[in-house]
């Protein structure tokens, strides 16, 4: 893990709500693996005090994406951005998804803002040569940020929007079973609200491997205050540096 | 040259900064990313006799300027410190002040005279814990109950023994002269301040256990009116503690009356928070033509 002050590359906003940050930072980029979080001072206010985590989005070379929704204090003066600005950021932190393991077909489902690890890791299935499906389910058409991008990344991509403005209309959670059937996978990858992780890890249970990514009101981000933990069977874990990926099977939802 | 050293009834330290207990566990994960060895000393969290699992989450709220927090004391236990921990912490060549918490008296003397017989440079007793059912607070915030277990854990150890206090009280001096008279060699504060939030869309508490621990910048008046309280009332040295963030709150602590400070809630959000202040403490003296730390320490003109 490093403490790096980052430039920010750009800031590109995607829909209304939801920004790109490009951010160099070589070492970051070099060794963060999908699933992993950097943790971000959002400026040197003494308001608002905590950093935030947010899961890597993508890398490049050199340089790495965050996929930011804009809901608080925090994510709103990050929203605001501009090139050349920095930020001190702590990272790449916490176990990732364990996904070089031996199976052929993954099916990663997102919900809403939960897509951004899953991006950076259908790519790395794809570099593996492995085939890889995607549930993607979110309010409206506009909240699929990721679709354009996935589309080149995936086989396949089963959208599912509340509204019903773009793909099969309801709950990503309703669907999660024709998904299952259609791809057959076996091995499951999904971040999103932790309603739907549940339902999902309830729906895989003794089927086939799942890993899900959580998310947890986080202090120190790097294990020592003991702020973020979640229920599991071997007692209380730490999100940050124990998680943000778990097996599904490890929960006490 | 300036002379950051001072000494806590025994305890030398080179410089008067430390780190709060439960906000940097036993230093290892933020040896990763800052130099240990250029702290004054480390307070560990609170170590209790058995593994305690802690409270049900959600655990931490950000409030304004500040954090609520209600871990639950969650640690191994002291066998399990003495292993491991213990051992790592003295390679940085700093004093190494354990903070102890229990249920009741028998396990405040227990733990504490293990760590005595391990010979870590101090104990630090925390009566002032808001977040657990037995023990922590209810014997902070009751003259007589300090004064008890302060003095059933002095006979049982041989190291400097600092009580921590707890601001959730009527009367801090009273707190700290009952502590004192029984035996405390150093008084450390303030703990958390007990409060609460309530999130609006579902009408439930912000936390599991209700109520919780304030800390951070939204307390550290009433940190420092209480040092200022407990430094008229008592002659035992003070580490000064609430919301320091940057050096320049530090100076505030010590012009109050504190010997020493710690820094805790901004480790999360600079986790070289204490050494900055370190630096930033020199700078101040040296700005202000001081030669040694202890030139400031009470000096408020109130």
């Amino acid at each position: 893990m490093h403490r790096v002050k980052a430039r920010v590359e750009s800031n590109a906003k995607v829909v209304h709500g939801v920004h790109r940050l490009r951010l160099s930072s070589s070492e970051i980029a070099l060794e963060a693996e999908p699933g992993q979080f950097v943790h971000v001072l959002c400026g040197e206010n003494r308001d608002y005090i905590l950093r935030r985590p947010f899961s890597v989005h993508r890398v490049q070379n050199g340089s790495f994406d965050l996929l930011i929704q804009v809901v608080g204090k925090g994510t709103t003066y990050l929203s605001q951005l501009e090139s050349g600005d920095a930020l001190d950021i702590m990272g790449p932190i916490g176990r990732g998804f364990e996904f070089t393991g031996n199976f052929e077909k993954s099916l990663l489902v997102a919900g809403g803002i939960g897509v951004a690890p899953l991006v950076f890791l259908a790519e790395r299935l794809r570099e593996d040569g492995k085939e890889t499906h995607f549930l993607y389910g979110a309010a409206t058409r506009e909240g699929l940020v990721c679709l354009e991008d996935l589309s080149t990344v995936v086989q396949k991509v089963f959208s599912v929007t509340e509204d019903g403005s773009f793909g099969y209309e309801g709950l990503l959670t309703e669907f999660f079973g024709e998904a299952f059937q259609e791809y057959n996978p076996d091995r499951i990858f999904a971040c999103g609200p932790e309603e739907m992780l549940r339902k999902v890890a309830e729906s895989t249970a003794g089927t086939v491997p799942c890993q899900v990514s959580l998310e947890r009101k986080m202090a120190c981000g790097i294990g020592a205050c003991l702020s973020c933990v979640c229920r599991t069977r071997e007692g209380y874990r730490r999100v940050c540096v124990d998680g943000p990926v778990f097996d599904a099977s490890e929960i006490i939802w | 040259m300036i002379d950051l050293s001072v000494d806590l009834a025994g305890i030398r330290m080179k410089n008067p900064v430390m780190v709060a207990s439960g906000t940097f566990a036993c230093g290892r994960e933020y040896s990763e990313i800052t130099d240990l060895s250029k702290l004054g000393a480390v307070v560990t969290k609170a170590v209790t006799l058995k593994r305690r699992e802690g409270n049900s989450p959600p655990r931490i709220c950000e409030t304004p300027s500040g954090i609520l927090n209600s871990i639950g004391l969650q640690n191994k236990g002291v066998d399990c410190f003495l292993r491991e921990d213990l051992p790592f912490l003295r390679g940085f060549d700093i004093p190494v002040i354990v903070n102890v918490a229990g249920d009741d008296i028998e396990e405040y003397v227990a733990v504490s005279r293990r760590l005595s017989e391990a010979k870590v440079d101090g104990v630090e007793l925390n009566v002032s814990c808001p977040n657990v059912k037995r023990g922590g607070m209810i014997f902070g915030t009751d003259a007589v109950a300090v004064a008890e277990v302060v003095s059933a854990v002095k006979k049982a150890i041989g190291v400097p023994l600092i009580v921590k206090l707890s601001p959730n009280v009527t009367d801090i001096t009273e707190m700290a002269r009952s502590a004192v008279d029984a035996g405390a060699d150093v008084l450390s504060l303030i703990n958390t301040v007990v409060g609460m939030t309530i999130d609006t869309d579902g009408f439930k508490p912000g936390l599991a256990t209700v109520t919780g621990g304030l800390s951070g910048p939204a307390i550290r008046p009433i940190a420092v009116r209480m040092v200022w309280q407990v430094a008229q009332a008592v002659e035992v040295p003070i580490i000064g503690m609430g919301g320091i963030v940057e050096a320049r709150d530090a100076v505030e602590f010590l012009l109050a009356g504190a010997t020493a400070i710690a820094v805790g809630t901004a480790n999360f959000m600079n986790p070289s928070a204490a050494l900055e202040i370190i630096e930033g403490l020199e700078g101040f003296l040296r700005g202000k033509g001081y030669r040694s730390i202890g030139e400031i320490v009470g000096r408020v003109q109130a």
